[in-house]
């Protein structure tokens, strides 16, 4: 390695959060972190190098992830758990349906379609997406 | 692919309103904490979404004549399409209040 290095325990922290991440994307985020830590005094660098070995699996994830890794989902209430959900409706804007209605949970985005055949009545959804109604 | 709903996070909501109030410029991790305030370790995995969507354009500094034998930095912009994408987003993301919902596409695929 070639130019200063960050404090030892912080270089120690990013070279673990770079262990776990793809091989082939090691080099780059090692430089990367690095110029980052450098920047800062000790404190600052121990403090960011923790946060980037916390962030290092969402990282890995994120990099790894095929199709569209996006975000992550939010997590379920507990009556979404238990599947009283409360549908709002919604229009697509999927260039392949356009103007389709369908509904999606207001609390954690379960979407749901209806069926081709049928009349979509959001009011019987809710009706039997929640306990008391909303 | 075009088929999952996925909520935006906040995290991401923060890096793409920092990207995109300054569409033009190069960002840095270091920016975007100073911008978003979050924490770095948030910070790179939106990075690496947004990159992967093709939303984002990166590269890395040239080092001045005084930086030589030093590590480069990395830069990162929306690109063109990216830039369209993320305004549409954020407009979404921000029209619904408890929950934000967006779907996010990869860049070039239309809206």
């Amino acid at each position: 390695m070639i130019g200063p290095r960050p404090v030892l325990p912080a270089w120690l922290l990013i070279r673990l959060s770079v262990a776990v991440l793809p091989a082939d994307t090691r080099d780059r985020y090692r430089e990367e972190f690095r110029t980052e830590l450098l920047e800062l005094p000790w404190l600052g660098q121990l403090g960011q190098a923790s946060s980037v070995l916390t962030g290092s699996i969402a990282l890995r994830g994120a990099l790894t992830a095929h199709g569209v890794p996006v975000t992550e989902r939010a997590a379920p209430s507990r009556k979404c758990r238990f599947g009283r959900h409360t549908y709002v409706m919604r229009q697509n804007d999927d260039p392949e349906m356009p103007g389709r209605m369908y509904a999606i949970c207001d609390r954690c985005g379960e979407i749901r379609e209806p069926a081709e055949d049928l009349e979509f009545d959001i009011e019987k959804f809710n009706r039997k997406s929640t306990y008391f109604g909303t | 692919m075009a088929g999952r709903d996925l909520v935006m996070t906040g995290a991401t909501e923060a890096v793409l309103g920092a990207l995109v109030a300054r569409p033009a410029g190069d960002h840095h991790g270091a920016g975007l904490h100073s911008d978003t305030g979050l924490p770095t370790g948030r910070i790179y995995p939106v990075l690496a979404r947004l990159e992967t969507l093709q939303w984002l354009d990166s590269g890395w500094d040239e080092p001045t004549s005084s930086e030589q034998g030093w590590p480069r930095r990395r830069w990162y912009r929306l690109s063109e399409q990216g830039l369209a994408m993320a305004r549409g987003a954020l407009a979404s993301a921000r029209s619904t209040s408890s929950v934000r919902v967006g779907r996010l596409r990869p860049a070039g695929e239309a809206s």
